[in-house]
């Protein structure tokens, strides 16, 4: 009796409860969960209504200057505008559900904030660039530059070395899971 | 899937798990469900005990994964933390019982051959587990689910190597009596 076979033929031994099962599964769900009760609702809907007021308010100012308006400023109404409409999308959906999926909301929360506050200091550059008040443009330049090199770039640099860095290990371990189920197929 | 399949599909998950993938801890617990529900359920009296202490140790492993620094040490530390779980629920029901840390008695050391197990049936092997002590329970289990090694073992049991080794050359004198017994 080799290793495998006897793993194999030892948790085959005792089938579980199938109800017990059901049970742990659900709780196990909910142990990723969390309700959205009382004062985290109430702050959902005022931030949902601070999205929407902002949409609303982006929409106009965008109809407004859309003649008018430097290319770079209308980019970032339509920026606001998104990040509102995202906001308040991601607002109803938890307000809907009447609970929140602690990673996976947490995630798209990081990453609504990260890729606005990120997509903004590059507008700012580029605003800067375009104002014909020289001062006013250095001083939008200077904002963006200090965003984006001290906070924003070591960030996303970190973030994609280390997806690389995790890519590069899952693609080693692909290939020792091939050859170890290769094996146990031949033990 | 054997145990070194599992640790290294393991290895996978996690990794997938840090790089953002929010489908693989699901996977995770789900292919390490029955290894470690078949452990605890040897450790502990009744099936709903263990599924209690299965459900208490993926708790406290999503909360502690950040800091298992190396992937590869996940088997040994999953069944760390389930038989921590099992042994705070033994602790909580039954205070005066002895651990196998304590009251296992297989200290004295040995030069004979260790005892061969090739050859039984699963299902005898199964059967057998449940007569042996509670702490040859413990350490033949985790030798026949994932192979671990003397170190492996002391570490998750919180047992010097010396004293693994020779309570796990008794355990198998044990099942192998059991064994050649027929089970009587």
């Amino acid at each position: 009796m080799k290793g495998p076979e006897l793993r194999g033929g030892l948790l085959g031994a005792e089938p579980p409860s199938a109800e017990l099962r059901q049970r742990y599964a659900e709780r196990l769900r909910a142990l990723g969960e969390r309700r959205i009760t009382g004062a985290s609702r109430v702050v959902h809907a005022v931030s949902l209504a601070i999205a929407l007021g902002l949409v609303v308010r982006f929409v106009q100012l965008f109809l407004q200057h859309r003649a008018d308006g430097r290319p770079a400023a209308l980019a970032g109404l339509a920026l606001g505008l998104a990040f509102s409409a995202g906001w308040g999308a991601f607002c109803i959906q938890l307000l809907r559900r009447g609970k929140e999926d602690l990673r996976w909301h947490g995630f798209l929360r990081t990453q609504l904030v990260g890729v606005f506050t990120f997509a903004m200091a590059g507008l700012m550059l580029w605003a800067g660039l375009e104002t014909p008040d020289p001062a006013r443009g250095n001083q939008l330049i200077l904002f963006g530059l200090v965003f984006w090199t001290a906070i924003g770039l070591p960030f996303y640099v970190g973030h994609f070395v280390q997806q690389a860095e995790l890519r590069i290990r899952q693609d080693v371990l692909r290939l020792e899971l091939a050859l170890a189920e290769r094996n146990g197929d031949r033990a | 899937m054997d145990a070194r399949a599992s640790a290294i599909r393991s290895q996978l998950l996690i990794l997938r798990h840090r790089g953002g993938d929010s489908a693989a801890l699901p996977e995770l617990v789900e292919l390490w469900e029955r290894p470690l529900l078949y452990y605890l359920r040897r450790l502990l009296d009744s099936e709903a005990d263990a599924w209690d202490a299965l459900q208490e140790s993926w708790l406290r492993a999503v909360r502690d994964l950040h800091r298992l620094r190396d992937e590869r040490a996940f088997p040994a530390w999953i069944y760390t933390i389930a038989r921590n779980a099992a042994f705070s629920a033994r602790r909580g029901r039954r205070a005066v019982e002895p651990l196998p840390e304590e009251g296992a008695g297989d200290d004295a050391r040995t030069e004979a051959p260790e005892p061969a197990l090739d050859g039984w049936d699963p299902m005898d092997v199964h059967a057998a587990l449940a007569r042996l002590s509670l702490a040859h329970r413990d350490v033949l289990t985790l030798h026949f689910l994932e192979g671990f090694s003397i170190a492996e073992i002391g570490a998750i049991t919180g047992t010097p190597g010396g004293t693994v080794k020779s309570r796990l050359f008794h355990a198998k004198r044990a099942m192998r009596a059991l064994l050649e017994g027929g089970g009587s």
